[in-house]
């Protein structure tokens, strides 16, 4: 049934107006079963994270490869965590290495933009995060389309999106129902004259009403979600089970995610962006280095927040959370003089959650073979990553609405079927849902009234 | 290198469309509220001293229109006038920053490239590593918010963004004051030089990994960035592409670069590096070319066979800069990146092939950034377009500081100073903080996300209320700064809306402001400022005008 985004993509206001019956009892108005909904959460691993010291060949016949390739980066096959195939995780990554054991981690190598080449970190980004790759010219982010044709989105719902970080990532552009939080314990205007702060906050949002410019606009947005945060979230967080976060901005990120899982107010996505992976040099191998602690940080956090949504008190929350981990690319498989790696292209991504067919590797390996190689430098992209995210969008969130999401790209489940990552029923995969003017009608509406 | 002759991105030879699609200025194609979406008006134009002052400085302070008056017949004559001031900025007596400055005590800003690396990035003290772009980092606020060279600086902000380098790292910190007045040195000169001096620079050099590249194995890191970020752009980025199938742009250049002369760039640069050691040029932090460590063979780049061979020390780099500098997709690039910064996120086309036009038919001269910049503030579109962009928490600050002459000491241990810089990075826009090599966005559509804007309107109300603690006083003291007689709400938020926005508002913005600040009682009553209160009333009126959509575009 062709949907209006209209129905569902609701503004703030109407979001506020929902808040006050979570506030009361503790459902999100309109939405009878507030714990059922699926949650994505996407991690951006920020420089172009390098695969192949991630997940390596330890015993399988493209070791050597592997070992005359990285000298000095290779990491040892004694140090390496065991994974099927004859492959190994990085020895700090030993957090996620429990959950792959456990059957909740999948590991899917030689994944990337399959279509477009480029060794631009923020092409590379753009063309990912917009979900149109080879293309910079469309408006709004792939999630932010997801998000408008999620099917079952009630009208209302307090905080359908949120990004953690101190900016907006592109994959959530154009979506006014997100709210971007650096610290959640500062999102607030508590600052100031104590007696008028009050007064100031009525005042300041009268103002904000009082044009239609895209700056009163946005502005306002931004106060609306202010509000719901204040008013949602008091006090500090104790996780759950004794789930540890590390003390860092990721283990922040990912613990705010799990608060706000925890709120209830309907979350559906959430965008974490980690940097720090562009190690052109000093990466070092195995349990020491730059590298080393960027591995330990990721798989300290994600283990921490699916600890604390995984325990006797919550045993819904984990089996919603599908979380994604991706980088713009992976890096060459020579290392060059610096004990660093330069740019590259496929790489490893991650999927984990309780509803996860987790234990195994995914994809196709390319082997690492000279003439395997890309450009006979690079890992071969063998999956497309918006085959990964069209799984589970369909799987989890029922959401078949591909072409708009990822518009062009048609190829979800291969020639062999689906890569079956995620647990869920396949839908026939629609071309677009949307009866009226997706992309031309608002932009071309907005476009007209700015000279 | 092996590449393969399979082209992934579509050539297009067009000089209009090898750049990425347009973006639409607007980025909400989604509603707020309701079923009907609210007309996205445009703000009125106001007049040029209000463009003039917000975009092309860190906003008004008082006196500052009157001088504006002074300067002319009509608002051309008083541009024109007020840009050849600006552009001679040499000539331009500076002494209240001079005064703060000196008072701040600051002693790293002037020391030399090798002082720098010797006495400070050589110290055993973490601290004293640290202090110079401690002091980097209170000035910029310092400059921004007291300097009358406001162009320079907003110039200087430009290119520190362009040239971006992440400051708060061991090669970076101690050599920060010499990168910044790099910036300040060349930012009305010419591209090509100022080029060759930022490859030389120790920061770059580190930053990007150039300092330890060397034959036959190169890092590309800065040759990548050269190219994409500091030339040609990624929109004349033609991916991974065999050299010899780029097609001729009819002039004799390749229509953009692929990734082999990346490469080759990078092995045209190996060898630039900083002296850390005796067997280079002693522990000094300057530039230092090791010929031990270049390649000597042929290269091809952009389509040009370089065979400087050997005993040719830096020639092949300068050959590269010179290809970059020359070629037209550069002038392109950076004419388009100077509207975005001085005119709005989407500029018309038709000014930056103006710009890019001017770029290039001054692609020698010494003045030739100067010359862009002029064409660009004079055009029609610039004079003509108004709140296409926001302010960035920077230029909000500085510009509350300028408006209300928030009274700080400036030195870099002073009281609350670091919990004002602290604030400020909680922005996103903290000074010399952005990590990746593309500097902090110029697109109102980050700064205008909800982490921003909330933690720029924290900052904002901070300052409303913090107190020094020697003398006790309000450091924005909006009682003493407001004069006397004027103690009526209504006068006083028509002194502090003019003081801080310096132009008419709308009516039901000034009523708003007036109806905050009377609280319920009559808006004519006289009100006693001495009155803690009341004095916290109206300093909470200054935030909120402070935060008021008005002075949020530029």
């Amino acid at each position: 049934m062709p949907v209006n985004r209209r129905d569902f993509v609701c503004g703030c206001s109407a979001a506020i107006a929902a808040l006050a019956g979570a506030r009361f009892n503790s459902l999100v108005f309109g939405q009878p079963n507030p714990g059922d909904h699926p949650i994505l959460v996407n991690v951006f691993l920020r420089g172009g994270m390098d695969g192949l010291n991630f997940m390596m060949p330890t015993t399988n016949g493209d070791r050597g490869f592997y070992e005359a390739a990285r000298s000095s980066l290779q990491v040892p096959v004694g140090e390496a965590l065991a994974l099927p195939g004859g492959f190994g995780l990085h020895p700090s990554a030993d957090g996620l290495h429990g959950l792959f054991q456990d059957g909740r981690l999948a590991l899917v190598h030689a994944c990337g933009l399959q279509t477009v080449q480029t060794r631009s970190h923020f092409d590379a980004m753009e063309y990912i995060e917009l979900g149109t790759p080879g293309a910079q010219s469309i408006s709004t982010g792939w999630l932010t389309r997801h998000l408008n044709t999620t099917p079952g989105l009630p009208p209302q719902v307090v905080l359908p999106s949120v990004a953690i970080g101190s900016l907006e990532p592109t994959s959530l552009q154009g979506s006014s129902i997100t709210a971007n939080i650096g610290d959640i314990d500062d999102f607030n205007l508590d600052q100031g004259p104590w007696d008028w702060r009050s007064a100031h906050r009525t005042s300041l949002r009268r103002l904000l009403g009082n044009g239609s410019t895209q700056t009163h606009v946005r502005a306002l947005d931004a106060l609306d979600s202010a509000d719901i945060i204040e008013l949602s979230v008091s006090g500090g967080y104790t996780p759950a089970n004794g789930a540890q976060y590390p003390n860092n901005s990721l283990g922040d990120a990912m613990k705010s995610v799990a608060q706000l899982v925890k709120l209830d107010l309907g979350l559906r996505v959430a965008t974490i962006d980690f940097g720090g992976w562009d190690t052109h040099n000093g990466q070092g191998n195995g349990s020491g280095g730059q590298f080393s602690s960027l591995v330990g940080s990721l798989s300290d956090a994600m283990t921490a927040l699916y600890t604390d949504l995984d325990g006797p008190g919550n045993p819904n929350d984990a089996s919603r959370l599908t979380i994604v981990v991706q980088s713009e690319f992976g890096r060459r498989l020579f290392e060059n003089d610096d004990d660093g790696t330069d740019h590259g292209y496929g790489n490893l991504m991650m999927v984990l959650g309780k509803e996860v067919n987790g234990g195994q590797l995914y994809g196709t390996w390319p082997g690492l073979a000279s003439h395997q190689l890309f450009e006979g430098d690079d890992l071969m992209v063998t999956t497309d990553y918006r085959r990964v995210m069209s799984e589970i969008l369909v799987r989890r969130f029922g959401n078949s609405a591909i072409d708009t999401v990822f518009p062009g790209y048609a190829d979800v489940y291969g020639v062999e079927g689906p890569l079956g990552i995620v647990q869920g029923a396949d839908l026939p995969v629609t071309t677009s849902i949307f009866s009226d003017d997706f992309e031309s009608g608002d932009v071309a509406a907005w476009s007209s009234s700015t000279p | 290198m092996s590449v393969t002759a399979t082209p992934k991105r579509a050539i297009d030879p067009g000089p209009d469309n090898v750049r990425p699609g347009p973006r639409p200025s607007g980025p909400v194609p989604f509603l707020h509220g309701g079923t009907n979406p609210p007309p996205r008006g445009t703000p009125p134009l106001p007049d040029l001293y209000t463009i003039v002052v917000n975009r092309l400085g860190y906003g008004p302070r008082p006196g500052l229109r009157a001088e504006w008056q002074a300067l002319g017949p009509n608002d051309d004559a008083r541009l024109q006038a007020w840009l050849n001031q600006q552009l001679a900025h040499g000539s331009i007596a500076d002494p209240e920053y001079d005064a703060v400055v000196s008072a701040a005590g600051y002693e790293t800003l002037t020391k030399t490239r090798q002082q720098l690396w010797q006495q400070y990035r050589r110290h055993a003290d973490w601290q004293v590593r640290r202090l110079p772009i401690w002091e980097c980092e209170v000035e910029a606020i310092v400059r921004a918010a007291y300097s009358r060279k406001q162009l320079l600086h907003v110039m200087t902000e430009f290119w520190l963004d362009h040239f971006s380098v992440y400051g708060w790292e061991s090669n970076t910190e101690s050599m920060f004051p010499d990168w910044v007045r790099l910036m300040r040195t060349h930012c009305f000169g010419n591209f090509r030089d100022f080029l060759g001096e930022v490859a030389r620079h120790t920061a770059m050099l580190y930053y990007l990994d150039q300092y330890t590249s060397s034959a036959p194995f190169p890092n590309e890191n800065y040759a990548r960035e050269l190219f994409e970020l500091h030339t040609m752009g990624s929109e004349n980025y033609l991916g991974v592409l065999d050299p010899l199938s780029v097609p001729d742009d009819g002039f004799g250049n390749p229509i953009g670069y692929v990734d082999n002369d990346v490469y080759e760039g990078a092995r045209c640069l190996a060898g630039f590096t900083f002296s850390d050691s005796i067997d280079e040029g002693g522990d000094t932090g300057l530039f230092y070319y090791r010929d031990d460590w270049h390649d000597i063979g042929t290269k091809l780049v952009l389509g040009d066979i370089l065979n400087n061979g050997a005993n040719a020390p830096e020639a092949d780099a300068n050959d590269l800069f010179d290809l970059l500098a020359n070629h037209p997709g550069t002038g392109r690039h950076l004419a388009r990146k100077l509207c975005t910064r001085l005119v709005s996120d989407d500029p018309p086309q038709s000014l930056v092939d103006a710009a890019a036009a001017e770029w290039n038919a001054h692609i020698a001269s010494n003045d030739q950034i100067e010359r862009v910049v002029r064409l660009i503030v004079l055009s029609n579109e610039f004079k003509t377009t108004w709140g296409e962009k926001v302010k960035r928490p920077y230029q909000l600050l500085a510009g509350a500081v300028r408006a209300t002459s928030y009274q700080q000491d400036w030195a870099v241990d002073a009281e609350d100073l670091s919990s004002l810089l602290s604030r400020l990075d909680q922005t996103s826009h903290g000074m010399f903080n952005w990590r990746a090599p593309n500097g902090y966005p110029d697109a109102r559509i980050k700064w205008e996300s909800t982490s921003p804007r909330i933690m720029t309107w924290r900052l904002m109300l901070w300052l409303t209320d913090t107190t020094d603690d020697v003398s006790g006083l309000k450091r924005l003291n909006a009682a003493a700064q407001t004069p006397p007689g004027i103690d009526t709400p209504t006068e006083l938020a028509d002194y502090w809306l003019d003081r801080i926005l310096d132009r008419p508002v709308p009516a039901e913005d000034r009523q708003e402001v007036i109806d905050f600040m009377a609280a319920g009682f009559n808006p004519d009553l006289s009100l006693d400022l001495s009155d803690e209160d009341n004095h916290d009333r109206l300093r909470m009126m200054v935030g909120l005008i402070l935060n008021m959509p008005e002075n949020l575009m530029r």
